[in-house]
């Protein structure tokens, strides 16, 4: 099986409201997923799931083989759309807690990357502004050799000159093998390195193709065809 | 990974303790050298210096109580914000079992509920000159002693070990059941935390009529009422252990299988 990540009739509720509602997908090895969807369509919710911060209602999740739990996060290296550093802690400790913890964590490369961005390792995270946290986060994500990594919104909230720089280190630091699901809404800056996309809308999918597909056959870019599916 | 976690755990929570032990000690020092020894007062009549004295002791204990408050709160908060806060999407991330964190979680804060408790009785050694509290410690055994023996000393240091985790899991519980409302998740833990206190109480009251009875029957003889005491005393432990464990279990089967960090 060459699959990463494989979910069957995936469903999730929060009260009445269904935020994923029978989601089918395969997502195979080595590739750059874009989970694209407007606000609220179960972008987050998916990426939760797959890291058992959030239960499934129904439906089952499988990540190399196993379901979500202590085997898949050993191999899973994910990046939340919220900031969950300690303000108490230096760059430098919360680098030594992802080494403590993660057996796949290459230090070397995270300091290289935060001297790359001109962050200081003896910086206290409080003294930190908040795209420079965010940048912090993407690094600690990106310095895992993980098989599987989920991004949420990876770029939300940096500017667009460490955008493009971000994409780089996205490209750069994953193996062959391993597979990158980031999800956004600003499609235009990350459509050059996606292989697939996958739209959710209203917490259902409603198209699973290859970027090289889409432009062949409506020859039209994912920009494109993303405003069109979304239309308001 | 316990002992990772635990290793980070006492140091998130170190920031919070290391300055409250310290003012802890310091305040009992600046007593001591404004006022003296409080004990040492004339027997009769009120003097100005009587006066000091009884503000200082007041003060004292108030210090002491809010210590083993604040140690509370902080391993609380502690619980709540580092597991169902924000801060949860790293720890739930980590390949670790959740019963390794609840565990981490809880041996820390026995740690400084017994530091705190530590630091209060030393502060004691500070604003009492330590003659004086020899006296009354030895006019405390010299009642006391035929009655204490090494077994006594295990029944009690177990009732204070095993009450401390049971509160503690208690608390865990009620925060992790309130996690399952998707609103008012804070008002719900406090709720559940009444719910879950009333009924262990209910519990371990169920044991305690055996003391009741021989207090009822009590005649000024300690003799009599040392072994209805330490049964009762055991019985408490055993049934608060019992108690704890399905705390225990409780929470770490909803931080497992109903996690939902928002």
């Amino acid at each position: 099986m060459n699959s990463i990540l494989s979910c069957t009739n995936l469903s999730k509720a929060f009260g009445s409201t269904m935020a994923l509602k029978n989601v089918n997908l395969e997502i195979a090895r080595g590739r750059i997923v874009g989970l694209l969807g407007p606000n609220g369509s179960g972008k987050s919710t998916f990426i939760k799931i797959c890291n058992e911060l959030l239960t499934p209602t129904s439906g089952e999740i499988i990540i190399g083989g196993f379901k979500p739990g202590v085997e898949t996060k050993k191999i899973v290296s994910y990046l939340p759309e919220k900031n969950y550093l300690n303000d108490w802690m230096k760059v430098s400790e919360i680098i030594n807690f992802f080494k403590d913890f993660y057996a796949d964590f290459n230090s070397e490369k995270a300091y290289d990357m935060l001297s790359r961005l001109n962050i200081r390792p003896e910086s206290r995270l409080k003294t930190l502004s908040k795209g420079t946290k965010e940048k912090v986060q993407l690094i600690l994500v990106m310095s895992r050799e993980a098989q599987l990594y989920l991004l949420d919104e990876p770029i939300g909230g940096v500017d667009p000159a460490a955008r493009n720089y971000i994409l780089d280190t996205i490209l750069k630091n994953y193996n062959e093998e391993a597979t990158v699901i980031l999800s956004t809404h600003l499609i235009a800056d990350i459509e050059k390195i996606l292989d697939d996309i996958i739209f959710l809308k209203d917490g259902q999918v409603v198209l699973q193709k290859t970027v090289d597909d889409i432009r062949s056959e409506t020859g039209k870019s994912v920009d494109a065809l993303f405003r069109e599916v979304f239309k308001c | 990974m316990l002992g990772k976690l635990m290793k980070y755990e006492i140091k998130a929570t170190a920031r919070w303790f290391l300055p409250l032990y310290t003012v802890i000690l310091v305040i009992a020092a600046i007593s001591r050298l404004l006022f003296g020894d409080p004990l040492m007062m004339e027997s009769s009549g009120f003097t100005f210096r009587k006066a000091i004295s009884i503000l200082v002791i007041l003060a004292y204990v108030i210090l002491v109580v809010g210590v083993m408050i604040v140690t509370l709160v902080v391993c609380i908060i502690r619980f709540y914000k580092s597991l169902l806060g924000d801060e949860g999407y790293l720890m739930f991330t980590l390949p670790v079992q959740t019963w390794k964190h609840i565990t981490g979680k809880l041996l820390i804060a026995v740690l400084w509920n017994f530091l705190s408790g530590l630091f209060a009785c030393l502060s004691i050694f500070i604003i009492i000159p330590s003659p004086e509290l020899l006296k009354i410690r030895q006019a405390f055994a010299a009642e006391f002693s035929q009655f204490f023996n090494f077994g006594s000393y295990c029944i009690l240091s177990a009732v204070v070990i095993v009450s401390l985790v049971f509160s503690i899991l208690q608390i865990y519980a009620a925060i992790a059941l309130g996690h399952l409302f998707n609103k008012h998740r804070l008002l719900a833990s406090f709720g559940m935390y009444i719910a879950i206190n009333t009924v262990c109480q209910y519990v371990t009251w169920m044991v305690t009529p055996l003391l009741v009875g021989s207090v009822m029957k009590f005649d000024g003889n300690l003799e009599l009422i040392v072994k209805p005491v330490s049964q009762t005393f055991i019985l408490f432990t055993v049934v608060a252990a019992i108690l704890s464990a399905g705390c225990f279990v409780l929470t770490n089967i909803l931080l497992k299988k109903n996690l939902n960090l928002e």
